[in-house]
């Protein structure tokens, strides 16, 4: 039985694994009370519990049920999930959209379906999982290029040839921004074709909430854009926005589309009232953007290295996995939830515990964060965290 | 106190920028991942820094070699020009 053995070989490394943690990681953590500040959720514009997304759910589940259960691919052209995709077209300034269960869908779909066999995909070397994963299943050849560094990317085409460019406009774990226009001058140098996921983007950033790309008025200059709308839409889906010929083509292509099954009728309707609700949501973004600053300045000013966020996620790196665990739990002990990072999210000593912020934090509750990581300082060790130190080499 | 090379002090300065860390905590056969904390997206930063550098055209497929400041030495040796 060697897929035995090697199944319980796996099994045992993950117990001794756990064992290293010295407590409780993912299972087990103390569980969030009422007044508890959670920041492990990507609703950052707080649209999950809004009474205009909640009802159009209910409305949709008394009137559909759960809808039919069938493949994405035998979805009419009247259906209600066929005016979302035309709304959020029209939202990213994009020629068409098309919507999938996951962001993980959407962008091992795309790439599975538009990547050629045997040919270079460049990725960012921090890019989401899925981008890789995609490049996998069109059995092309994935090529790293060094995190947000063009003059990299542009020597490694020039060795191996134009292809697809993929890349994250917001990094999930360390919050930094790709370097979009230097990417879109690489591209057109070369003659490569931009797939930006704007996962972290949407919602947060550029007019109307619609993205990094059309924030810089590049939505002509990248090819793809694809998104999980489980951050800022505060729904389950995927997108993928690209021209009217690959949107046709895709439902039929995509394997994720084709042996999915497509969008509950509830699904459709809360996404579709997030949509309104993120349009009309400046207020929202700006007092997401001020939270943000507020804990990124003051993370800062007590020691924490938080480089090179300049986002609404801020990661704490205490180092290896026992150190994140004792960073959690002295957090969660003080009511602050954080979202911790591991391998194979991160490197096997670059954990990172991750703060993601929201527009309803009050002065109070940003407050309390920053309270609950200064005192906690000595008992996590931070002068000794490889990020610290790496602030003091720094200075 | 030993005398490093100019390229070994080149390298070693690549990586200290990469690693964020003083240059004189590298030591020549320190390992790369095990005891300067490198993970697999700073081998990455760290393959473009000697490119950059050196002027030489290294795929990520070398980056196995690149365990310690002596392997990235041998692999510097076999990397052809710009």
């Amino acid at each position: 039985m060697l897929n035995g053995e090697y199944l319980s070989e796996r099994i045992a490394a993950w117990h001794q694994r756990r064992a290293n943690w010295g407590g409780a990681l993912f299972h087990g953590r103390a569980r969030p009370g009422p007044g508890d500040l959670l920041l492990m959720s990507n609703d950052y514009l707080m649209l999950g519990g809004q009474w205009a997304v909640v009802s159009a759910q209910l409305s949709a589940l008394l009137e559909h049920g759960n809808g039919l259960m069938m493949s994405g691919v035998l979805v009419g052209d009247t259906d209600p999930i066929r005016d979302l995709e035309r709304g959020i077209a029209a939202f990213l300034r994009a020629p068409a959209a098309m919507l999938c269960q996951s962001g993980w869908a959407a962008n091992v779909g795309l790439i599975q379906s538009i990547a050629s066999p045997g040919k270079p995909v460049y990725v960012d070397a921090a890019a989401h999982a899925s981008l890789w994963a995609g490049v996998q299943a069109a059995g092309a050849v994935p090529v790293a290029f060094a995190h947000n560094d063009c003059a990299h990317l542009e020597r490694l085409v020039a060795r191996h040839g134009p292809g697809l460019v993929a890349f994250d406009t917001l990094y999930s774990v360390t919050g930094d921004l790709c370097p979009l226009t230097g990417l879109v001058d690489v591209a057109a140098r070369t003659g490569c074709t931009l797939i930006a996921d704007e996962s972290h983007t949407l919602g947060v950033l550029g007019p109307a909430g619609s993205g990094l790309v059309a924030a810089l008025g590049l939505t002509d200059r990248v090819a793809y854009r694809t998104a999980s709308l489980a951050k800022a839409f505060a729904g389950r889906a995927g997108l993928i926005a690209c021209s009217g010929q690959v949107a046709d083509f895709l439902p039929f292509h995509s394997f994720s589309a084709i042996f999915s099954s497509t969008l509950l009728p509830h699904d459709v309707a809360g996404l579709t009232a997030a949509l309104e609700l993120i349009v009309d949501g400046e207020d929202r973004r700006l007092r997401l953007a001020r939270n943000a600053a507020a804990l990124r300045t003051g993370l800062t000013e007590l020691g924490y290295n938080i480089a090179p966020s300049q986002s609404q996620i801020i990661p704490l790196r205490p180092g290896n996995e026992g150190m994140l665990c004792r960073l959690q739990t002295a957090l969660d002990a003080r009511g602050v939830f954080g979202a911790p990072f591991a391998f194979p999210a991160v490197g096997q000593n670059s954990t990172a515990l991750r703060l993601s912020v929201h527009c309803d934090l009050t002065d109070g509750d940003l407050d309390r964060i920053l309270g609950a990581c200064a005192a906690i300082r000595d008992e996590v060790g931070l002068s000794r965290w490889k990020s610290t130190r790496r602030l003091l080499t720094a200075c | 106190m030993q005398t490093i090379d100019d390229e070994t002090a080149r390298i070693i300065k690549v990586v200290a920028a990469q690693l964020e860390i003083d240059p004189s905590e590298i030591g020549e056969t320190d390992h790369l991942v095990e005891d300067l904390d490198a993970d697999s997206l700073t081998l990455v930063s760290v393959l473009a820094g000697l490119e950059q550098e050196f002027r030489v055209s290294i795929e990520t497929e070398q980056i196995p070699r690149m365990t310690d400041v002596r392997g990235i030495r041998a692999v510097i040796a076999d990397a052809p020009s710009w």
